[in-house]
């Protein structure tokens, strides 16, 4: 197995965020991660030691996302979906979700993560509940689909 | 609450960030200064002090005491921007604009979607600032709290039209159109049901599907497309040209794009 799939490293890194840490039976970690970040600030919602590191910020209703290589290979990041949910509910909260699959072309076999990212706005607090999950795997990218 | 406020190089955020966000579990603000970037936080101080690591990246590190209480923080650290040189754009407890900026003042402590930091909103008003010869009808549709219907007031655009989905939106435009002086009609329109008020002047600054919609409806000449992503772009534009409309301009910042299209 892939030493960067290595479950201790992403806990230690993830802990102060509350980032949940589990191995996959067969190899592969699966990370989760919520928080309730301000308006306009730009927080850590995932990090996978050595691989990658996500980033969220949101301004009013809308989601930016930037990621963040933490190795030195190719990486194809593909998007499942568009932010969705961008009608406004009747309570004034909005929700968004995106969700993508990332190819990390390493040696012997690439590593491939299945994201998913929601996120709920609160206007009147300006703030932003943020909910991350991700499947790592030593793996090709046919290995996983992403729930609808 | 403690603040720290520290500085780096524009070109050096990416690596500064490396080393600060895994130890600032609530995340960091950022702005532009020029040729660098203020990067700040709040609250709990960083699981380990970050100035070793950051060493030469450190261009300066001052600290704060805030109020708890958010609101009041925001108060303290409004600053309001500036556009094109010409205009500044600030919240009510802002300091007041620099001298020689003409200022507009938007209140969106309602919820109203853009106070005007959004990208969508800078991009907007910053190619409203550059079309030839303002003047004529012009509608803001999405228009949140209204900045942009404020905004083309304030140019010479008249007739202007707010419309918004929520009533909220509209009720934060008519006072804000108050505040700043200006005349501005607004009302509650569902843009996918019902049709959008006719303009010469169009600013949508509304999701993709809308603008799908909207395109085959509208009767302006010039359109500000906004409110769609990076990727979204080809689709609305292709909607557009479909009525007959060209890109004349795009602006692209932070994964969102703005067309100005025009026929």
């Amino acid at each position: 197995m892939n030493p960067l799939l290595d479950p201790r490293a992403a806990a230690e890194a993830g802990a102060p965020h509350g980032q949940l840490v589990s191995a996959l039976t067969g190899g592969g970690l699966v990370l989760t991660c919520h928080k309730v970040i301000d308006d306009d600030a730009r927080a850590l919602i995932l990090l996978a030691p050595g691989l990658f590191r996500m980033d969220v910020r949101s301004h009013d209703d809308s989601l930016e996302v930037m990621s963040r290589a933490l190795h030195a290979v190719p990486a194809r990041w593909g998007t499942h979906e568009s932010p969705a949910g961008a009608s406004p509910a009747a309570d004034g909260y909005q929700a968004g979700r995106m969700a993508w699959t990332v190819v990390i072309d390493l040696r012997p076999e690439p590593i491939t993560a299945s994201i998913e990212l929601r996120m709920t706005s609160d206007r009147a607090t300006r703030t932003a509940h943020f909910a991350a999950h991700a499947v790592i795997r030593e793996r090709g990218v046919e290995a996983f689909a992403v729930g609808g | 609450m403690l603040r720290t406020t520290i500085t780096v190089a524009r070109e050096d955020v990416e690596e500064a960030l490396d080393l600060l966000l895994p130890l600032l579990p609530a995340g960091v603000f950022q702005t532009p200064l020029g040729e660098l970037t203020e990067i700040a936080w709040h609250g709990d101080p960083p699981l380990q002090d970050p100035r070793p690591a950051l060493g030469a990246l450190l261009r300066s590190w001052e600290e704060c005491e805030l109020p708890d209480d958010p609101q009041a923080w925001r108060r303290l650290l409004g600053r309001g921007w500036t556009v094109g040189d010409r205009i500044h754009v600030r919240a009510p407890e802002d300091e007041s604009a620099p001298d020689g900026l003409e200022e507009i003042v938007v209140d969106a402590a309602s919820g109203a979607f853009g106070g005007g930091g959004h990208p969508t909103t800078r991009h907007c008003l910053e190619l409203m600032l550059g079309l030839e010869e303002p003047g004529g009808s012009f509608a803001d549709l999405g228009c949140g709290a209204g900045i942009l219907a404020v905004f083309a007031a304030r140019l010479g655009y008249a007739p202007v039209i707010a419309v918004d989905v929520e009533a909220r939106s509209v009720e934060s435009t008519r006072a804000n159109a108050r505040r700043n002086g200006v005349e501005v009609a607004v009302a509650v329109v569902d843009l996918i049901e019902q049709p959008p008020p006719p303009a010469a002047t169009i600013a949508a600054n509304v999701p993709l599907q809308i603008h799908q919609v909207l395109a085959e409806r509208l009767v302006a000449s010039t359109v500000l497309v906004s409110g769609i992503s990076r990727d979204g772009a080809a689709d609305a534009l292709e909607a557009y040209r479909a009525q007959g409309y060209d890109e004349r301009r795009r602006v692209e910042s932070h994964g969102w794009t703005t067309l100005l299209v025009s026929r």
